[in-house]
């Protein structure tokens, strides 16, 4: 398979910035915008709780396969432990990735990147970039990669990596992730000091601001105080077996059609891995919630993990036979 | 004669494997040329192939790209003749004639079979040819060995981009370029074939190609396109900017920077045009301890710590930069990296503030939820097992001299040790564990021995780190190392070949140094005493890391340490003094002559042994009947009393010059006298005499150990 560049564009010219930052939404739109110039297409958030933009769907399942695929998306991603009752500037229990899936990555991708960069207003001449080693891994997935954290100014704003392996599967082609962080890089635009203080939208007429703050503020608080004080354990533990259960019924089910040579093509194709990848997202996440209430000892933590791997990999595996029969 | 370049372009390389892969392309590119007899090599006789690095090899590095240029390499291999041994030559020519034999081996060797010799060797006579062989043009080996050679570099840790996965390196191969004198090389890499064409630096330089006219005029190109490809221009360029910048800070005129070699060759490997740039913070974070405020910097952002004329930490930072900037362009960068700065300091601020609710005292109930080791338990039991094994050294420790425990400090500190695992300043920053530790205790008004020994519980970290300074924090430091060495024993995690998942080299190698450089009264087996349970092997692992020890950190010559350690390997400070004494008289002509006999002797002893002879324990003094016997007998047992004396003073140089005088009685035995005499009392008694002279003077170390030159 030959990686064709893409050529560059030219028709952003944003490197003169414009006078005022790019609100939250701006910068979004931007990235959406620049990606989709370049053939990606755009997803919307994935609409189950997932702790980073690699556990979609669009990047978890597509990834596998020889189809090449270029999709970007945002995502909100929850990690209950991370929450501080809104009161710490820089720590968020739900904060935005935009996701990009490059596969296979083209030669210029890293090129394109820093284009990207120009695209949200980032004068290049003026700010200090590097590539600094940085690899990925998310065990539970059994999936890896090598690349960098891109740092600006002494900030790390993108996670960019190479996929090498995903459901313990090795990638062929491999693919280039791109995870830009939203609330960092806006705050670093805008030039302020709290998460809450972005600019989240300005009205063009009267120029009014909503901050982020406005928007997400009581979300972060209600979700700490939920997170840490209140998920019912033992009702956190009966959804994830109940989840586990179900999800692991499918992939018996699926092993057994997917093996066979009686049945068709099309069933198949109609067997629904994706509601069951849904089923061991949502044990991921009850893992994550049952963490942040201190209910999992560090014993029990090495077996659920292992517990969730399965059924992450089950799934992934049975997919790249689906896709492949 | 040419100059040959080879420009290996990736995206970025991570730091820390930048000046390996160097070390091995210079070798390999070394080695090749000289292999193929393409590069003349007067310098390498004698020098073992796989670790040499021709001198006319210069080697470049950045980020972007790995180099090599080579002097003079020959542009094609001279010819050369081959003699090629054939058939029998009763075979090949029956009757003298050609037969098929020499036929076909002719045919083979391509040459005439009427150009075909007769070879006389060691096995009989055979047919031979002399072959002229055509030495390949430079271009063609290098193009046909050379990639073969740079995609088996060593990486830590590889990747593959290319659909089907036909290689594997470090990083995506970009470009290459590769040339002979002005020439291009037709080789290929990864599907990249190689050109005259490099790149520039990303932003300053931009995306326009950069000819490469020669290899000669290779890093005068790249200049010119902001990138210094040589490691050193860089790394100076980056110590004088950084001592610049740092006499520049205008409000604080008498900053000094705190220097750190280890941070300038990361930051040398993370860029290819490196400038300095000193930015400040507020001055209210000076009240969080300095050992956070430089972890921050140092570890998480590649920053230089300074301070002021008194050695304190200042409130500025140092940054090197991958690029260029005009005035603007530093005051934006300068407020991106302060704003990154402050916005860390004041998470550690915080975490620093939600700690102190909970004090260390009621943590440690918490660190029944911290695992240890899964087979094992929590840093509760670990807390328990310490707090054991601590009893027991203090123990030892009153009850055989005269350095003073506190006894109280030394158990609330082992009791404590632990709990900082559970804050949230440890969480962010696990490599200042025990330091924040010991800071709390301090600010939470413990007592200061208390504190002290919690603070250095993990040093000495490496060989080079000291040990903690108090007696309490050595004694500390100690049951902790041993403690987790004897429980990972235990369930099977002993470090095994080049695997140590759990350090436990590294910690014994800290017990023996903090044997070695305290005044404790504790040799290798009472540590191991102090713990609880004695698992299998464990006290042969501590030996071992004596061994290593007195060889690679004392640098003790390896045969000094193994006489040593066979006379005694418990005591790791007396084993110091033993191998410095030896040391020092190992080259003597007596010393040599010594244990020369002493080797000897020992040969003896086994083949009696192994002829099933008896060894009386005392010499039958009136069985001896030569002069030159009695006359070892007597000076041996007048000087063994002397010797004896002097060890037991630990007068290691004093008792080894004693030794030395019995030369003439050994010299003179070994002379005139056999031992293995015909009459068994004879022998027997001489056998006694010989045993009693080798137990007699190998308390200090064994001397046959030693090697002569």
């Amino acid at each position: 398979m030959s990686t064709v560049a893409i050529p560059p564009f030219s028709s952003l010219n944003a490197t003169s910035g414009p006078a005022t930052p790019l609100t939250f939404q701006e910068l979004l739109f931007r990235l959406q915008k620049f990606w989709a110039d370049r053939g990606c297409i755009l997803q919307q958030p994935y609409d189950v709780e997932v702790g980073a933009g690699t556990m979609s769907p669009e990047t978890f399942l597509r990834v596998l396969g020889p189809k090449p695929y270029r999709v970007g998306y945002a995502q909100p991603s929850r990690r209950p432990a991370d929450g501080r009752y809104g009161e710490n500037p820089n720590r968020l229990f739900k904060h935005t990735q935009f996701q990009l899936i490059l596969k296979p990555p083209p030669e210029n991708v890293q090129e394109l990147y820093l284009e990207s960069l120009a695209a949200i207003g980032i004068d290049l001449k003026r700010h200090d970039l590097k590539f600094e080693e940085d690899n990925w891994e998310w065990p539970a997935g059994g999936a890896w990669g090598v690349g960098w954290q891109v740092m600006l100014d002494g900030l790390e704003i993108t996670q960019f990596t190479y996929f090498q392996q995903c459901g313990g599967l090795d990638l062929d082609p491999m693919c280039a992730e791109l995870t830009y962080g939203l609330e960092r890089i806006a705050a670093f635009l805008q030039d302020v000091d709290s998460i809450y203080d972005i600019v989240w939208a300005r009205d063009p007429r009267t120029g009014t601001t909503v901050s982020y703050g406005d928007v997400r503020l009581a979300e972060e608080v209600q979700f700490s105080v939920y997170n840490f004080e209140l998920a019912e354990v033992d009702k956190l533990w009966e959804h994830f077996r109940l989840y586990e259960a179900e999800a692991q019924a499918l992939l018996e089910k699926a092993g057994v059609l997917l093996k066979s040579e009686e049945t068709s093509a099309v069933e198949k194709r109609r067997f629904p891995l994706l509601a069951t990848y849904e089923l061991a997202l949502k044990c991921s996440n009850l893992f994550n919630l049952l963490d942040a209430r201190g209910a999992i000892s560090v014993t029990e933590r090495v077996g659920v993990i292992a517990r969730i791997r399965a059924l992450a990999v089950g799934v992934a595996k049975a997919y790249a036979v689906q896709q492949a029969g | 004669m040419a100059d040959f370049l080879l420009e290996i372009g990736l995206e970025e390389i991570p730091a820390r494997m930048i000046a390996d892969a160097m070390l091995e392309l210079h070798r390999f590119v070394s080695d090749l040329l000289i292999n193929e007899r393409l590069l003349e090599d007067v310098e390498r006789a004698g020098v073992a192939t796989y670790t040499y690095a021709s001198p006319r090899v210069e080697f470049f590095s950045t980020p972007r790209r790995l180099a090599v240029r080579v002097k003079d390499v020959a542009l094609a291999q001279p010819d050369a003749k081959e003699s090629l041994v054939g058939p029998s030559w009763k075979i090949a020519f029956p009757n003298g004639e050609p037969g098929p034999a020499a036929v076909a081996f002719a045919k083979k060797a391509g040459v005439e079979v009427s150009a075909l010799q007769k070879i006389v060797n060691a096995k009989g006579e055979y047919v031979g040819a002399t072959v002229e062989r055509k030495g390949r043009a430079a271009a063609e080996v290098l193009a046909a060995e050379l990639p073969k050679k740079i995609l088996g570099l060593y990486w830590a840790k590889n990747m593959y981009w290319r659909a089907g996965k036909p290689e594997r390196f470090v990083r995506p191969v970009r470009w290459l370029v590769a040339l002979l004198d002005s020439e291009i090389v037709p080789l290929e890499i990864a599907g990249i074939a190689a050109g005259n064409v490099s790149r520039g630096h990303r932003i300053l330089h931009g995306d326009a190609p950069v000819a490469i006219a020669s290899p000669a005029s290779y890093a005068e190109a790249l200049r010119a396109a902001f990138v210094e490809p040589e490691v050193l221009a860089r790394q100076n360029t980056i110590r004088k900017d950084l001592d610049r910048v740092t006499r520049s800070i205008s409000e604080t005129p008498s900053a000094r920077l705190r220097r750190n070699e280890e941070l300038v060759e990361t930051v040398v490997h993370l860029t290819e045009w490196p400038t300095v740039l000193y930015g400040s913070f507020e001055a209210e974070y000076l009240a969080l301890p300095e050992e956070v405020l430089v972890t921050v910097m140092r570890d998480h952002q590649k920053y230089f710590a300074v301070e002021d004329a008194d050695g304190k930490l200042a409130r500025h930072f140092l940054t090197v930069l991958n690029t260029q900037v005009d005035a603007e362009g530093e005051a934006i960068i300068r407020h991106g990296n302060e704003r990154v700065l402050r916005s860390r300091f004041k998470d550690a601020q915080f975490f620093w503030e939600t700690d102190q609710k909970i004090p260390l005292v009621e943590r440690v109930e918490m660190l029944k939820a911290v695992t240890f080791q899964k087979e094992l338990g929590s840093y509760h039991w670990k807390t328990e097992g310490n707090l054991t094994v601590v009893r027991a050294l203090i123990a030892m420790v009153g009850s055989t001299s005269d350095v003073l425990v506190d006894e109280a400090a030394l158990l609330k500190a082992t009791e404590l040790a632990k709990a900082d695992l559970t804050a949230e300043l440890v969480k962010e920053f696990t490599e200042l564990q025990g330091i924040i530790g010991g800071l709390y205790a301090r600010a939470q008004g413990l007592d200061e021995k208390v504190a002290a020994a919690i603070y250095a519980q993990y040093t000495p970290a490496s060989t080079e780190d000291e040990i903690p300074v108090t007696v309490e924090g050595q004694l500390l430091a100690i049951a902790d190392r041993i403690h987790t060495i004897v429980s990972m024993f235990e369930i099977g995690n002993a470090p095994t070949g080049s695997r140590d998942p759990f350090a436990l080299r590294r910690a014994a190698n800290g017990i023996v140094k903090i044997l070695a450089e305290s005044s404790l009264p504790l040799t290798l087996f009472d540590v191991l005493l102090a713990t609880p349970t004695v698992a299998k092997g464990v006290h042969g692992f501590l030996t071992e890391r004596l061994n290593f020890y007195l060889k690679d950190v004392c640098e003790f010559p390896y045969d000094v340490v193994n006489a040593v350690l066979a006379s005694g390997a418990d005591d790791v400070r007396d084993a110091i003094a033993r191998a410095e004494a030896l040391t020092a008289v190992r080259g003597s002509e007596d010393f040599v002559a010594i244990s020369a006999a002493f080797k000897r002797i020992k040969n003896i002893l086994r083949q009696a042994a192994e002829k099933g002879e008896i060894v009386p324990g005392v010499v039958a003094e009136s069985a001896l009947t030569q002069a030159e016997e009695r006359e070892l007998l007597a000076a041996s047992t007048e000087l063994a009393g002397r010797v004896g004396e002097l060890r037991q003073l630990r007068n290691y140089s004093a008792a080894l010059a004693a030794i030395a005088t019995l030369r003439p009685a050994v010299d003179a035995f070994f002379d005139k006298v056999m031992v293995m005499a015909p009459y068994p009392e004879l022998r027997a008694a001489r056998l006694a005499l010989i045993q009693s002279v080798l137990d007699g003077f190998s308390g200090i170390a064994d001397f046959s150990e030693i090697v002569v030159a």
